[in-house]
């Protein structure tokens, strides 16, 4: 077991995280490119003050039109975010990984009882979402298969990590496992529905930069 | 998701003659060339991006309207449209693409309320201007609005209106107006005059009273202006609608150089919406220009510079409450709502404003080119817009029953809208209230 | 006489009370909890089981008190044998960094038990949980030092 567990955390690890990172420069680089070649009439107007301004706006929650319109769905994709992008990163065990493979010392990490209870809410959250997809016309309608698979993609590392974390079931394949989904998570962000985490702000940045240069008005 | 059936089907013989010319072949290469030369970052971005979770359905009139029908949200309208079309490279037949011109041309106004509700900040108004681009490039248009556009390739303007009778036009309301204005002259072709008035081809067409009051407001502030003879004197644009975008450049080129022929400082337009966008969003990118290359102002900031400068003085104000249906291409597009508010508070006695009003304003249905697709689709704007009508309806118990839009499309669309849902409003153009109840010094008793 | 025999038999006991520890020192030890004799009186994690003589008879250490009880390097960057207290006298519990405790125990650990590629590496392999909200797991709290 600890050679298949040798075997993820090495080199199928790097090969994750390298998907992960050159990945993610060759979308923002490719993207970059098309965005000032062919859409250079939209690229003209890029402005950091208004998409700054967006950003922030939409950084707040309920301030905008959307959240406003939707609280119920705000509430939990806040949370959820904050849970996704703060556990894994600040997880002690974590911080373990990052001292033992990278050198990276942390100044705080998260409380284990807090990131237990983090990690239910993003399960919960990734329920919520699943149960809209089912429930709510507006949703089921668009919903697309890889839809459900970046669901899962999502939800998988959270699960086997709480599973491994109690050491329910055999910890061992557990732990495995939960590296294996993390890792497939990492390199699939830049190849999925998950990629607008690359490109959340530059859409953002983009489209506040038209409705406050061009249009003048409020983007939310 | 499952391919959703489509029942809604319109007969439309531009959409039928349109698809009866394609070929499996043809629709994969054109898709693949639109894909390669002209799509960029935002359309892959946009459909990389979008995490479906559709919050921008409650933006859109179509979706109100409908109940709810998920087939009518805006990233409901990109499912089964673009989307389908990139997933499957543009393997498509020729019925789905009659389906995308439907509902690209028909039942999204290009309104961008959904921009309100976005969190990713995905313009799906582009992404359905993108559907209409390729559905132009097969030759695939709704019949009525193809007209306006030929119309627009061979006269320049989006009416047919002959060299001739522009000219005529413009003298006749110039007699009309003489009668009540002794000394009022519609100034054709005046070098170095300060504005140059431009008005869409429909007004010369069916709303030529327009010309007529805009004559009479032009004329009683005494501002030197002139207005063109010669093609180019048409600010509207129908091609940048059906995604005809060469012709979108051609025609904004040809109006800037009729306004630079002429020397003038400025042009001023009439109260239209999607003129204002072609000149300041749409017609000046493609030109290659960061903005427009002679200043356009609109009505709505025309008359607020002149009733604050007091050139036009109100006698009286409209009587009774008024309320204001913000044109998206206006204030959504341009940020002008302010000045609308500052117009209409100055010539009505009472203004009673609709929820949501400004920015947020639900669309009147008519606009982004869908009441040029004509009569077989009139039906899709006034059932897809019963959000307006609980709107209009909500004032109306208020005691309102004029209602003020600054937008020819608009007015057109919820004149269908009141009547199909028997509201019994009158809508007003800001220039109808201003040329009634204005101090009219230079005119005989 | 007797007061002499007493002086003998008090120094024989303060000296055997001096070793007392080492020669007694508890087969199994645990570290973190509320004794907090090896550090951690309120760990995040589980306790650790800890078996000395086990270590000691392994062939890699044969007795030898290196590398674990060590107290500095010398030229060649190898520890030098230092005395035998617990390492939190050294490695600072509260500290950041390198010399922190929880770093000394995990590196300590693990990379000895990655080069013996013998011995728990990952987290539950020593932090051993017995029940979740108090229903019994079924592991092992020596799972982790039963692996070889």
């Amino acid at each position: 077991m600890h050679d298949i567990y040798n075997f993820v955390v090495g080199p199928l690890a790097w090969f994750g995280w390298g998907v992960f990172i050159l990945g993610a420069i060759y979308k923002l680089v490719y993207a970059y490119n098309k965005f000032i070649t062919k859409d250079a009439t939209s690229a003209h107007y890029m402005s950091w003050k208004f998409g700054l301004r967006s950003i922030g706006a939409w950084l707040i929650p309920f301030f905008t039109t959307g959240w406003k319109n939707n609280p119920l769905v705000t509430a939990v994709t806040f949370v959820f975010h904050i849970c996704l992008i703060l556990v894994p990163i600040f997880l002690s065990a974590h911080a373990i990984l990052w001292q033992q493979f990278f050198g990276i010392e942390f100044f705080w990490t998260l409380p284990d009882n807090v990131a237990d209870i983090m990690t239910l809410l993003v399960i919960a959250a990734c329920v919520f979402f699943a149960v809209r997809r089912l429930a709510y016309p507006r949703v089921k309608f668009i919903t697309e298969a890889k839809d459900w698979w970046v669901l899962l993609l999502v939800v998988s590392p959270f699960i086997t990590g709480y599973l491994a974390y109690h050491q329910i079931f055999n910890y061992q394949f557990m732990i495995v496992l939960h590296v294996i989904t993390g890792l497939a998570w990492l390199a699939l962000i830049p190849f999925s529905r998950l990629s607008h985490m690359l490109f959340a702000l530059f859409t953002r940045a983009y489209i506040g930069s038209e409705f406050g240069g061009v249009r003048k008005v409020k983007d939310w | 998701m499952k391919e959703s059936k489509f029942d809604r089907k319109i007969d439309d013989i531009g959409l039928k003659e349109g698809i009866a010319k394609l070929t499996p072949e043809k629709i994969q290469q054109t898709f693949q060339k639109f894909m390669d030369s002209e799509a960029g970052a935002k359309l892959r971005v946009y459909h990389e991006t979008c995490v479906r979770c559709g919050m921008c359905s409650e933006a859109c009139h179509f979706f109100v309207s409908h109940d709810g029908d998920p087939s009518y949200s805006p990233v409901g309208k990109v499912t089964q449209t673009m989307n389908v079309l990139i997933n499957k490279k543009g393997r498509v037949d020729a019925e789905f693409v009659y389906k995308c011109a439907q509902i690209a041309y028909t039942e999204c106004n290009l309104c961008r309320r959904c921009m309100h509700y976005c969190p990713l900040g995905i313009d799906t108004g582009y992404i359905m201007s993108m559907v209409r681009r390729f559905c132009h490039l097969l030759g695939v248009t709704p019949q009525y609005i193809q007209d306006t556009a030929h119309s627009h390739s061979a006269t320049f303007n989006q009416m047919w209106v002959k060299d001739d009778e522009w000219p005529d036009a413009l003298l006749w309301q110039e007699e009309e107006a003489r009668d009540e204005f002794p000394n009022l002259r519609i100034p054709l072709d005046v070098v170095g005059a300060d504005i140059m008035y431009s008005v869409i081809g429909p007004e010369p067409k069916f709303r030529t009273q327009l010309i007529y009051q805009a004559a009479a407001i032009l004329h009683e502030a005494g501002v030197n202006w002139t207005m063109p003879s010669l093609p180019g004197w048409d600010n509207s644009d129908m091609a940048m609608y059906t995604g005809d975008f060469e012709m979108m450049g051609r025609l904004k080129r040809a109006h800037f150089e009729c306004a630079q022929n002429l020397k003038v400082k400025k042009v001023v337009m009439g109260e239209c919406g999607h003129a204002f966008r072609s000149v300041y969003d749409m017609g000046n990118r493609w030109c290659g220009w960061d903005n427009y290359p002679v200043e356009v102002v609109h009505s709505i900031e025309f008359f607020a510079y002149l009733l604050r400068t007091g050139m036009i003085k109100m006698k009286t104000k409209f009587p009774g409450p008024v309320t204001i249906h913000d044109p998206c291409n206006i204030i959504r597009g341009r940020g002008l709502m302010d000045e609308l508010r500052f117009v209409a508070h100055e010539i009505a006695e009472e203004v009673i404003e609709m929820t949501p009003n400004r920015e947020y304003n639900y669309c009147c249905c008519a606009g982004g080119g869908v009441i040029n697709c004509g009569p077989p689709f009139k039906n899709v704007r006034v059932k897809g817009n019963k959000a307006k009508a609980i709107q209009l309806r909500g004032v109306k118990e208020k005691g309102v029953s004029t209602v003020i839009s600054p937008c020819h499309n608009c007015h057109g669309g919820l004149e269908d809208i009141i009547h199909g849902y028997e509201l019994g409003m009158d809508l007003k153009f800001l220039g109808d209230i201003i040329y009634e109840h204005m101090e009219k010094t230079k005119a005989v008793e | 006489m007797n007061k002499l025999y007493t002086c003998i038999a008090c120094a024989a006991i303060a000296t055997l009370l001096c070793f007392l520890p080492a020669i007694s020192q508890e087969d199994v030890m645990t570290i973190g909890g509320p004794d907090a004799f090896y550090g951690f009186t309120d760990p995040q994690r589980p306790v650790v089981m800890f078996t000395h003589t086990q270590h000691m008879d392994l062939e890699m250490i044969d007795g030898s008190c290196l590398p674990c009880h060590h107290d500095g390097r010398d030229e060649e960057g190898n520890f030098t044998e230092g005395d035998m207290v617990p390492c939190k006298d050294c490695h600072d519990e509260a500290a950041k960094g390198e010399m922190s405790l929880l770093n000394a125990y995990h590196k300590q650990c693990i990379d000895c038990h990655e080069q013996a590629e013998a011995g728990p590496i990952t987290c539950g392999e020593c932090h051993v949980k017995t029940e979740f909200y108090g229903m019994p797991l079924g592991n092992d709290e020596n799972q982790g030092e039963s692996q070889e």
